[in-house]
Parts: C-alpha cells; sequence; structure tokens
C-alpha cells in the first residue's frame, strides 16, 4: 500500500535569515542576502561577493556535542535538523526512535578541517585537534544530528553535489514507503567554502556583483552557505496527531547527463528525464504543476539549458508558468540548495506566495520568460515542482502539492 | 519502465584490490590470508597501508582521458568494466535510460580539493587546474563512471563511512524495484592518499607500532584498522532479464537494513547491529536460524569488534551451524568499498563452496563475550548454492546496516 | 626565448591535454580537435602557469589554432611598445 507522505516540519538557515519566520519574511520581500565575503581572504581572487549565514551561534542547538569539535558544515545541519524536528514537534509524538531515520545531502562537505589544515601548514601552527579532524568525514553530519536527536533508524549521506537535497528529500520518501521508518528527517548542508570559491573561480562561473537568473545579462553564480531541512511523515498519522501540514510530496525523479563533469547537457536532456520521471512517480501530468522552483543558478549554460529543457516538457505553458529562481537571494547554497529550495517550495504552497527572481533587469530570450521578477507574488500554488542540477551530471526534481 | 517485484540478482562482479586486477585476486588472496602490508609514510610517520598493484589501469581502460583520474575513478572504472564483461553487458549492450549508477565512498575527493585550495592561496587561483575541479568532490568517481559507460538512468553517491558499500547495494535495489534503472552498476571505491591518511591517523583507527598486529579481526592484540584501497563492483539487474539473455545470475539480493546506534557503548552498538541484521533477514521473509553463514565487518578495531561479537552471540545463538568468517583480516578495511568487497567475497564463497578462513587471532576474546563458528581454517561448502549469506558491518560514527544475500541455485 | 621555441612549447601543451600526437598549426581546435570550453581553459590555465602570464578572457575565443595561439602568448610575454 502506497503511504501519502506530507511536510511537517521545516528548518533553514541561509544568508538571507535563519528560521522559517524570518527567512519567508526575508524572501517574499525579496531580500538580497549576497554581498562581499567576510569567511576568507577573497583579494586573491577576481571576485569577491557570495552568501553567508549571519549571526549564527551553534552552541544553541548542541546538547550532546561539542559544537567546537563539529566542522561548519555539521553546526549547520544540526541546527536546521533540531528547527524542523521543534517546528513539527514530531519528538514528543509517538514515534519510536529506532522508526526516525535521517539523511542529508551535501557538496563539500566539512571542508572547513581542510582549509583550517592548511592554513595551519601555511602559518607552521600547532596541529588541529584530533577530534574536530575525525570530525571531517561526510556521515558525521548525519550522526551528529542522530547524536543530538537520540535517533536510532538509518542514517546517509548522500553527497550529489548541487542536487544532493533532493536525493536526500527522495530517500526518505523511499524509507517511509518501504515502512523502514515512519518519520524522515532530510535536507542539505554546505558550509561557504575557499576550495569550492577557487573551484568556481576557475571555471570562470562567479558572477561580477550579483546573481541574475534568466537575464540576459546575467554573469555567472555566487557561492554560497546554509542548511535546510524538512521533516517527512506518513499523512494518516500526521493528521491524527493534529500536526500541522505544509504539503505533501508526490514523488521524485532522477537521471543522470552523462555527458560532461561539470557542463550540463546543452538540450538539457537529463532535466527533461527528470522533470517526466518525478511527473510520472506523481501520477501527473505537466498541465497540474502550478509553479516550478528553477535550479537558476544565474550562468549562461545552467539558465539556457534548464530554459530549453522547461520548455520541452511544458511546451507552450512555459513562457506562462511562474518560474522563480531563488538563488537570486541566496546565491548558490551548494548541497543545501535543493532543500532550502523545498522549504521554500513548501511554504510557497502553504501560503499562497511565489518568492521572486531578483535582480531581474533584461529578459533573455532563450530564457524562460515568467520568472516573477523581483516582486512576489501572491498566487494559489496547487503542484511545485523543484529541479536542481549538479556537477558530475547528478540530477534531481521533487514534486509536492497542496494538502 | 514499470515496477518491479520479481527477484533482484548479481550477474558481473570486479574488483582492483590490493591483490591485483579481478575478483579472482581478490579471491586467491582471501583463501591464503596473506595481507602484503606496506609501510606508508604520511607527515614523516609509519603508517601500515595495502595499496593497489599489479594492474596497469591504459591496459584495461585505454589511455585516453586517464590523466584526469584519480586512482580511485580509475579503480572504479576498472572493476566496473570487468564487472559488465562478466555479466555480458558491455560494448554498448545496455539502453543509456534503463542503466543506473550507485557508488559507495567517502573520502575519494579529499587528496583533490586539499590540493586545489593549498595551490589556490600558496601559488595563486589562477594556477589550479579546471580538469580537476570535479575531482574533488566525492561523486566524481561515480560522475566519470556515468560518463564512459553512458549511465543515464540515475547516479547517487552515498557516503555512510564504513556502511556506504552495504547501503549502494540496498539503494540499487530499491532503484530496480520502483523501475528507476533496469540495471545498476553498484560499487565501493576508496583510495589510500595521504591526505586519507592523515584523517584515519587523527580518528586514531591505525596506529604505525607493532605493524604486525594491525587489522586482526576479534583479535585482543589487534592495533586497529589496516588502511587499504580499491573498487568493487556487482551488476544488479532483474532475474527475468538475465533468463531473457541466457546470463547466469550470481547471487539473489533478498534484503538490507540499517540503523543507528547514538550511544558509544558497545552493548548498545551490538543491539542496534543485531536489529539490522534482523531487520534484513526479515525483509527477505528469513531469521537469523536460516543464515548459513556470516561475512562480519570486523575490521581489528576493538571497539567495533567487540559490538559485533556480542551481537553475532545474540543473533546465532540458536543456530549451531553458522560459520562465521571476517575477509578485513585480508583485505584491510577499504572503508566506502567495504561492503562490496564484503558482497563479492560472499558470492564467490556460494559459488566455489568454499569458507575462508579469518586471519589467527594472538589472543581471542573470552569465550562468554564470544560467539560460535568463527572460522580459523577454510571450510568447503556443499550447499553453497542454496545457501544464504548475512553481510555486517558498522561505521565508527553509529551507523549499522546489513545485506543478505542467497545463492543462485541451478 | 625564440618564436619557434615557444610555439613547439605551446604546441606540447595542447598535445599533452588534449592527448594527440600531432596536429598541424592552423587546425582549428575546437572543430578539428574537439576541445570544450573546459579543456579550453585547461589549455590556458596550464600556458598561464608555465609562463605566470594572464591571458584576458576576451582572448580565449580568438584562441582557434595554434598559430592564434602562439600569436596572443607571444603578444603578452612581449607586448610592442607604443
Amino acid at each position: 500500500m502506497t503511504r501519502r507522505i506530507v511536510i511537517t516540519g521545516l528548518g533553514v538557515l541561509s544568508p538571507i535569515g535563519s528560521g522559517c519566520t524570518e527567512f519567508w519574511q526575508q524572501l517574499i520581500a525579496g531580500t538580497v542576502g549576497t554581498g562581499p565575503i567576510q569567511a576568507f581572504d577573497t583579494s586573491i581572487f577576481d571576485a569577491h561577493n557570495g552568501g553567508e549565514v549571519q549571526h549564527f551561534d551553534p552552541a544553541k542547538y548542541f546538547s550532546v556535542l561539542d559544537p567546537e569539535t563539529c566542522p561548519r558544515t555539521t553546526q549547520l545541519a544540526v541546527a536546521a535538523a533540531r528547527m524542523a524536528v521543534e517546528d513539527a514537534e514530531v519528538l514528543h509524538a509517538d514515534y519510536a526512535l529506532e522508526r526516525i531515520g535521517v539523511c542529508m545531502g551535501t557538496t563539500m562537505g566539512n571542508e572547513s578541517v581542510v582549509e583550517d589544515e592548511n592554513n595551519r601548514r601555511i602559518q607552521n601552527s600547532p596541529a588541529l585537534p584530533e577530534t574536530l579532524v575525525s570530525h571531517y568525514v561526510q556521515t558525521f553530519i548525519t550522526s551528529a544530528i542522530a547524536q543530538e536527536l537520540a535517533i536510532e533508524g538509518p542514517c546517509h549521506v548522500i553527497p550529489t553535489a548541487c542536487a544532493a537535497g533532493n536525493y536526500a528529500i527522495g530517500w526518505g520518501m523511499d524509507m517511509i514507503q518501504d515502512g523502514l521508518i515512519d518519520v524522515a528527517i532530510v535536507g542539505g548542508a554546505d558550509a561557504i567554502s575557499r576550495g569550492c570559491f577557487a573551484v568556481f573561480h576557475r571555471l570562470g562561473a562567479i558572477a561580477d556583483e550579483v546573481c541574475q537568473p534568466f537575464d540576459r545579462d546575467r554573469t555567472g553564480m555566487l557561492v554560497s552557505e546554509g542548511a535546510g531541512v524538512l521533516v517527512l511523515e506518513d499523512y494518516g498519522r500526521a493528521v491524527k496527531r493534529g500536526a500541522r501540514i505544509y504539503a505533501e510530496l508526490l514523488g521524485y525523479g532522477l537521471s543522470c547527463d552523462a555527458h560532461h563533469p561539470t557542463a550540463p547537457h546543452p538540450e538539457g536532456l537529463g532535466a527533461q528525464s527528470s522533470m517526466l520521471r518525478a511527473l510520472r512517480e506523481s501520477s501527473l501530468e505537466p498541465e497540474a504543476v502550478s509553479y516550478i522552483s528553477a535550479h537558476g543558478t544565474g550562468t549562461p549554460a545552467n539558465d539556457a539549458s534548464e530554459s530549453l529543457a522547461v520548455r520541452k516538457v511544458f511546451g507552450a505553458r512555459a513562457d506562462q508558468l511562474p518560474v522563480s529562481s531563488i538563488k537570486s537571494m541566496l546565491g548558490h547554497t551548494m548541497g543545501a540548495a535543493s532543500a532550502i529550495e523545498a522549504v521554500a517550495c513548501a511554504l510557497t504552497i502553504y501560503s499562497g506566495t511565489i518568492p521572486p527572481t531578483v535582480n531581474y533587469r533584461e529578459s533573455d530570450p532563450a530564457c524562460l520568460q515568467a520568472v516573477v521578477p523581483n516582486h512576489a507574488l501572491d498566487y494559489p500554488v496547487e503542484v511545485a515542482m523543484s529541479n536542481s542540477f549538479a556537477f558530475g551530471g547528478n540530477i534531481s526534481t521533487i514534486v509536492m502539492k497542496r494538502v | 519502465m514499470a515496477k518491479h517485484d520479481g527477484p533482484i540478482v548479481i550477474t558481473g562482479m570486479g574488483a582492483v584490490s590490493p591483490f591485483g586486477l579481478g575478483v579472482e585476486a581478490f579471491w586467491s588472496a582471501l583463501k591464503q590470508g596473506e595481507r602484503p602490508i606496506a609501510a606508508l609514510e604520511q607527515d614523516a610517520q609509519p603508517v601500515p597501508g595495502l595499496k593497489v598493484r599489479g594492474w596497469q589501469p591504459a591496459d584495461l581502460l585505454g589511455k585516453r582521458g586517464l590523466q584526469y583520474l584519480h586512482p580511485s575513478a580509475q579503480f572504479l572504472l576498472g572493476a566496473s568494466q570487468l564487472a559488465l564483461q562478466q555479466a555480458d553487458l558491455a560494448d554498448g549492450k545496455t539502453n543509456p535510460d534503463e542503466l543506473g549508477v550507485t557508488i559507495g565512498c567517502n573520502l575519494v575527493g579529499l587528496q583533490a580539493i586539499s590540493d586545489y585550495d593549498y595551490t589556490a592561496i600558496v601559488e595563486g587561483p589562477r594556477y589550479v587546474s579546471p580538469m580537476e575541479a570535479p575531482n574533488t568532490l566525492a561523486n566524481a568517481p561515480a560522475s566519470h563512471l556515468a560518463i564512459r559507460l553512458k549511465a543515464r538512468a540515475l547516479n547517487t553517491t552515498i557516503a555512510s563511512g564504513q556502511c556506504a558499500g552495504l547501503d549502494a547495494l540496498g539503494y540499487a535495489a530499491k532503484a530496480v524495484r520502483e523501475g528507476r534503472a533496469r540495471q545498476v552498476i553498484v560499487g565501493g571505491v576508496e583510495e589510500l592518499s595521504p591526505a586519507v591518511l592523515w584523517i584515519y591517523r587523527n580518528s586514531k583507527i591505525v596506529s604505525g607500532k607493532h605493524m604486525e598486529n594491525v587489522g586482526r579481526p576479534f583479535d585482543l592484540e589487534s592495533t586497529g584498522w589496516l588502511p587499504s584501497e580499491g573498487a568493487a563492483v556487482a551488476v544488479l539487474e532483474r532475474k527475468e532479464d538475465t533468463l531473457t539473455r541466457g546470463a547466469r545470475p550470481l547471487a539473489e539480493l533478498v534484503g538490507w537494513s540499517s540503523a543507528f546506534a547514538p550511544s558509544q557503548t558497545f552493548e548498545q552498538r551490538s543491539r542496534v547491529l543485531e536489529r539490522a541484521a534482523r531487520q534484513a533477514l526479515d525483509t527477505a521473509g528469513l531469521v537469523p536460524e536460516d543464515v548459513d553463514v556470516v561475512i562480519a565487518g570486523a575490521s581489528g578495531l576493538r571497539e567495533q569488534d567487540q559490538a559485533e561479537a556480542l551481537a553475532l552471540h545474540n543473533l546465532l545463538m540458536n543456530n549451531p551451524r553458522a560459520s562465521v568468517t571476517a575477509i578485513k583480516g585480508t583485505l584491510g578495511e577499504t572503508y566506502g568499498a567495504s561492503g562490496l568487497f564484503q558482497a563479492l567475497a560472499a558470492i564467490c564463497m556460494m559459488n566455489y563452496g568454499i569458507i575462508p578462513p579469518t586471519t589467527e587471532r594472538k589472543r581471542p576474546y573470552p569465550a562468554t563475550l564470544f560467539f560460535n563458528g568463527l572460522l580459523t581454517e577454510a571450510r568447503v561448502w556443499p550447499e553453497s548454492r542454496h545457501g544464504t549469506t548475512l553481510l555486517l558491518t558498522q561505521d565508527l560514527f553509529g551507523s549499522t546496516s546489513a545485506v543478505v544475500l542467497r545463492g543462485c541455485q541451478e | 626565448m625564440s618564436e619557434m621555441e615557444l610555439r613547439h612549447e605551446l604546441k606540447e601543451i595542447i598535445m599533452d591535454i588534449v592527448e594527440i600526437d600531432d596536429f598541424n598549426d592552423d587546425d582549428n581546435l575546437v572543430t578539428q580537435l574537439n576541445v570544450d570550453s573546459m579543456l579550453l581553459l585547461e589549455i590556458v590555465a596550464r600556458i598561464e602557469k608555465r609562463y605566470r602570464i594572464r591571458i584576458p578572457e576576451d582572448c580565449f575565443p580568438k584562441m582557434e589554432t595554434l598559430n592564434a595561439v602562439v600569436h596572443i602568448v607571444s603578444g603578452i610575454l612581449q607586448p610592442v611598445g607604443r
């Protein structure tokens, strides 16, 4: 029997604000959270802007582990997970701890440890604490969450780069459907990373000033950080315990371009497959979709191939269907991106307001047109689709609907 | 593709290991029990390790593009090629939209990103290589593999520590059941770079002293992991497809489960490992008494081995005829690849009817804490093709996973 | 360094990155040698690293043949006085 799966809790930390309320307020106000990076010295690079989470005090979210021994990506992940379970009030419900699982996606993982070590080597300072180094491994991201929340179900990490959050969400759906767990705490996290910045900088992908998805004059993406977590549970049990339900997850699609290590397929073949598969798993036709949360990084290549793929799948509707990219406000939060975008989609459905694509000045005929430019749009969204495309050709799409 | 509720089988195996190229080299080594330990250097201190040797990547993969692949990607591509050949699915016999990839690995990108960041700040950001950029990520081997094979159904990397390999098997089986892929290349891979050894040293799981005592499963004299590297790959597909094309199924994947132990006590760990094992058996409609052979995850790290010993003591209490063997005494700890090496070992046992012994223990555990059935000599297994094997593993940080494989009787 | 030496070195760099044994100085890198944007970037990066120079982004589309690459790089190494 197929169980219906709903979203009952949300947690988010981002450059525009942390916690659902602040995040959502700033998102629909069109606040741009990117600017000059403080976390590391950008003077050696030709680009200087990015996104950083402000006012983050990890100690607030830890009661079992010492946050000082946890790299920043793990700190953000634990914080978002704690926010989400408190939002859902799910740990006080009647679920056995062994029936709760965790899965997080990430791009760079606990990369800050590597950068600390490189700094240490250059400055010839004392060795890093062993515990911190031992916490480098990516599995520690979810292990830390499970230890903090005393969870005993399966715990995974899926490092499928910039699509990772959607993969984690799909994993959670599968685990609940298979009856292994009743609650899934899923999402993605990435701290801002100098190494990551060096990668995108070398590829010439970083924007001059701001991120301008789908704009004719877009110059690239902006490296950012954050964490997003969703609590998923069975619909019947959520209703029974009086949980607030943000939205229902209908299905997800996966694909792989298998074309190039970093560039998307020029015709977006993998993106098309992913969207069609997600719709099929959701038993929906393209006509049913009311809104698309785009991957929309702001690079010339991504936005063009993404637009082509959406046009292929949605046909004539593609340029009337609202499509927005919140990366215009947050920058690209890497492994957290599709998780934060899922949080935003759930809030979009729940509140009936679509967040804008900001910094939009000139339309590009090669790109989608109905990008909800610069101002949020009051619009009842029945079905939302969220796309994510990553290095390595990792592609995933999720579909959710109003309950 | 429609969903699939029939049996899911493994039809091809491939490996690149410290014993050379191919599953045969690995299987021979398991039977002989010899481990070619090298003294590796990390920050001018010795660390024991097993490095991949005895193969020339260019011979199997061709020279083109090799310079842009790290060892982990080369291991994975090599092992995958062999697996596909055995499954009779090589040379374009697969449909790209039906072929998926699922890989367990953890530290494959570490050396690359460490060097990338260092070069950028010491020499300058213009002096890092664009082609090297994707290699800094954990999904690099899976990505290179998909490009080479033209595998477009799905591509997932799982990084659940020592459990990654077994978890990749569970994930891939789900993908086949849901009709997301018709065949999945399931692999595990890890490379022993200097940066990886740095992590292992700091994690206090390897010791440079008493090299001969490293990596001895279930041995109180063991001084920790024997770090190792390589790739192990299995081709997973629907059994009904093998009948259509006349391929031979090697084993059936009937169960997977996973759980987490928040506490660090070995009693709690053992309870959770036991639960994961029972759940995996249960999904296959089996109980612990149905198990013929356990391929333990024991690595020679005492905290982990103790927990597993207690779990096996409880699981096998009513199963006096079960045998247990721990392969990491010979293979070493291949981290993200270990679960797939366990699977290949199990498949060899079921097909060749021999169970290799565990590495000799210098100081066994007291009998009260231990389980029956640990093999100290090779044992012939006459009914192996009807057999049931249970694969167990734990991760340092609390995850535990289990997989159940059954022989495919002819 | 003479232009001949520079030409030889630049040709070696390109052959190494593109993994070919030889090519003509006027072969089109993109249409004839299958150099995609990332390989071109790799060529640029290696040249910049080798000679400690900076090739402006607007030069990239002009780097169509070995001849063009030699011309651009020698121009940067020894800028013609005004």
